[in-house]
């Protein structure tokens, strides 16, 4: 078969990781990985970038696409009497809002420049059918709520297994918050994950409620808990991390655990917490960055997520030696880490996703090799955002957008009117 | 045309603009010390409305011998702040939480307080355990010095005119000349630079030394204090107090 070969000629800048910036330099892509990064190169199709910096993909470590049809009105509803108005629809008009919901907040978040996602959340096979029409990378699962959701997910992974391309979507689980199920349910999980070699996404001390919870039912911090039941050593992904102690983030360290942080969602939901970033890069621990779900977060967006990351890290500690490179890498390559791909750098043999931005823009100027890397950590939106190539393949480009305004999303309108009323 | 006749107060002490105007009800947590001091400082200027201080005196007896002298202190600078004080000596038989929580409770039965000012700097130990209580008692906990670059937050100290003396000394590094001295910028360098060199923590979390603030900007007088200092063991220090009194400023 022949192989499969483009060529970003002439590109005015390469983003190559967070401390190398090209200038003028061609990228060869083949099969969907990069083999080649250096002037004068050619082949395949063969694109002209002149106009545009390449940045690697970003990562969207930890999303409920299936939320996205509450954008902008969860500040205005109460949640129970939301979901429990939703239990009066039929399956068959939730799972097409969510099919529909998904696949909208996929879109935009490919307009974002998101090359790959770890979304985990309610109905994961209307999910999946949205991420297999997009062409996104991703990590998809169930979420486990509650102790009943435990006897679907053995069903769910398989389901995600047998019908998904292995090399860019493949299962995890999530978990909502630990102090919903009992040591024996959170076993049965981990048994389940080890079972099919599935990563579990465990969010843990998001608020002070949930660490109060557990303090009270077990005498413990949550992850001296996890510790104590022998979960830490199973390698999950931890998510939020905002209530932890000290002497927790060691036993994070002492398990080489990956932690996913998402701050504007901790700030919009007015958790209170104080995810200390400054030690945890210090402990050398793999953190990523994740926009979670539309109830505490209207955008998809991981350039904006780095900025309100970098801004809410500084005030914390007033300090400002959290920077730019360090959540650049937060949200490129240490996202490809959690996905356990080779990604997130534009170099030999890794992954050919990357994203194009638009380098005429004048929210970009000056631009210059310097300050290229802050500019696109502080200053870029989604505007900026020309094309987005997950595995050697243009999957958003301007004509996606056309596509998106055709998209009928009548059943979600009419949805909420009923809900709303 | 912006001045109203008759008590302008009047109006806007009705509904939403009167708990405006009366800032949010809390208590700082007071040892006496330069962190919760600073911290009472930060409500202040927050807008907060501090309603009490509250002090628990430890009973253990070490603490008994050295620190009961000091902590009564922290009722003269009540008096000078001008705040009402919740004194509570520690029963002692019991944890250090239990007390915490009949303050806390003390403190919002009388004063109806809803948010909590702690000078906490590194200890999780002490955040987690106040936030505990407070979850418990449904109560904000707002600790501004949190993991604060402690540095700078040392430098700030006397730049933002807090006068404060060490009263107690437990670490190698750290000489006996600075006990019963009010520190000043000198004396703040010397100590950053001896905590690089020694490797403790140069606004004293780890328990290094113990601070006594004898005047900030709320202090409407001024602490003067007499004592000598006196040597435990070989990296021990105490001050003791002889006598301490207010002074117009």
């Amino acid at each position: 078969m022949a192989r499969r070969q483009i060529t970003l000629k002439n590109c005015m800048f390469i983003v190559k990781d967070s401390n190398t910036i090209l200038e003028d330099t061609d990228i060869l892509i083949e099969d969907g990985r990069i083999i080649d990064v250096q002037r004068g190169l050619g082949g395949g199709e063969e694109i002209d970038c002149k106009k545009y910096i390449v940045i690697p993909g970003l990562v969207n470590s930890h999303v409920h696409a299936y939320s996205w049809f509450l954008k902008g009105i969860s500040d205005s509803i109460k949640l129970e009497s939301f979901f429990r108005k939703i239990n009066e629809f039929s399956k068959e008009t939730l799972q097409r809002v969510i099919y529909l919901s998904s696949k909208i907040a996929i879109l935009e978040m490919l307009s974002n420049g998101i090359t790959a996602i770890m979304d985990t959340g309610i109905f994961p096979k209307e999910v999946l059918k949205a991420i297999k029409e997009t062409d996104i990378r991703a990590r998809i699962g169930p979420k486990v709520i509650k102790e009943e959701d435990i006897e679907y997910i053995e069903s769910e992974i398989i389901d995600i297994k047998n019908n998904s391309d292995q090399n860019k979507i493949s299962p995890i689980i999530g978990i909502e918050s630990i102090s919903q199920l009992s040591e024996q349910s959170i076993i049965e999980v981990f048994n389940i994950s080890e079972k099919y070699h599935v990563d579990i996404h465990l969010s843990v001390s998001k608020t002070r409620k949930e660490t109060f919870m557990i303090k009270k039912n077990t005498g413990l911090f949550p992850i001296e808990y996890l510790n104590k039941i022998d979960i830490l050593n199973k390698k999950p992904i931890m998510v939020h991390l905002g209530w932890i102690t000290s002497w927790e983030l060691n036993m994070i360290k002492n398990n080489g655990l990956s932690i996913i942080y998402c701050p504007t969602y901790v700030m919009k939901q007015a958790t209170g917490g104080f995810f200390p970033i400054l030690e945890a890069i210090k402990a050398g621990l793999n953190i990523a960055l994740g926009s979670d779900s539309v109830f505490g977060n209207d955008s998809f967006d991981i350039f904006h997520e780095m900025r309100m990351c970098v801004y809410l890290q500084r005030n914390n500690y007033w300090s400002t030696s959290f920077n730019g490179k360090d959540v650049f890498r937060m949200a490129t390559i240490n996202g490809y880490n959690i996905l356990h791909e080779r990604g997130g750098i534009i170099d030999h043999g890794y992954l050919a996703d990357v994203v194009l931005l638009n380098g005429s823009a004048p929210n970009l100027r000056p631009l210059n090799k310097y300050n290229l890397l802050n500019n696109i950590v502080y200053s870029v939106s989604s505007k900026n955002v020309f094309a987005t190539v997950i595995g050697g393949k243009i999957i958003y480009s301007d004509e996606l957008i056309e596509k998106f305004s055709k998209t009928d999303l009548s059943v979600i309108e009419d949805f909420l009117k009923n809900i709303l009323v | 045309m912006f001045f109203v006749s008759g008590n302008p107060m009047k109006n806007i002490t009705k509904g939403r603009a009167y708990r405006y105007y009366k800032g949010y009800p809390v208590c700082t947590l007071f040892s006496g010390g330069k962190d919760s001091t600073f911290a009472l400082h930060w409500a202040v200027l927050k807008g907060f409305d501090v309603k009490c201080l509250l002090t628990i005196k430890p009973q253990s007896s070490e603490s008994w011998m050295f620190h009961y002298p000091l902590i009564e202190l922290t009722r003269l600078q009540a008096k000078s702040i001008g705040i009402p004080h919740l004194y509570y000596t520690s029963s002692g038989t019991k944890e250090e939480v239990d007390d915490l929580y009949r303050g806390f409770r003390q403190a919002i039965k009388r004063y109806g307080i809803k948010g909590m000012v702690t000078g906490a700097l590194l200890s999780d130990y002490q955040r987690m355990n106040i936030n505990m209580i407070a979850e418990e008692l449904g109560l904000n906990i707002y600790s501004p010095l949190w993991r604060k670059r402690q540095d700078c937050y040392m430098r700030e100290l006397v730049r933002d005119g807090f006068s404060f003396m060490i009263i107690s000394i437990s670490v190698y590094g750290l000489p006996s000349k600075f006990l019963g001295k009010i520190l000043d910028n000198d004396d703040i360098e010397d100590i950053i630079m001896r905590a690089k060199i020694y490797g403790f923590n140069p606004a004293f979390e780890g328990g290094e030394a113990e601070t006594f603030v004898v005047d900030a900007p709320l202090f409407k007088k001024v602490i003067r204090i007499t004592g000598t200092p006196i040597q435990i063991n070989e990296y021990n220090w105490k001050y003791m107090v002889k006598d301490a009194w207010l002074e117009d400023k």
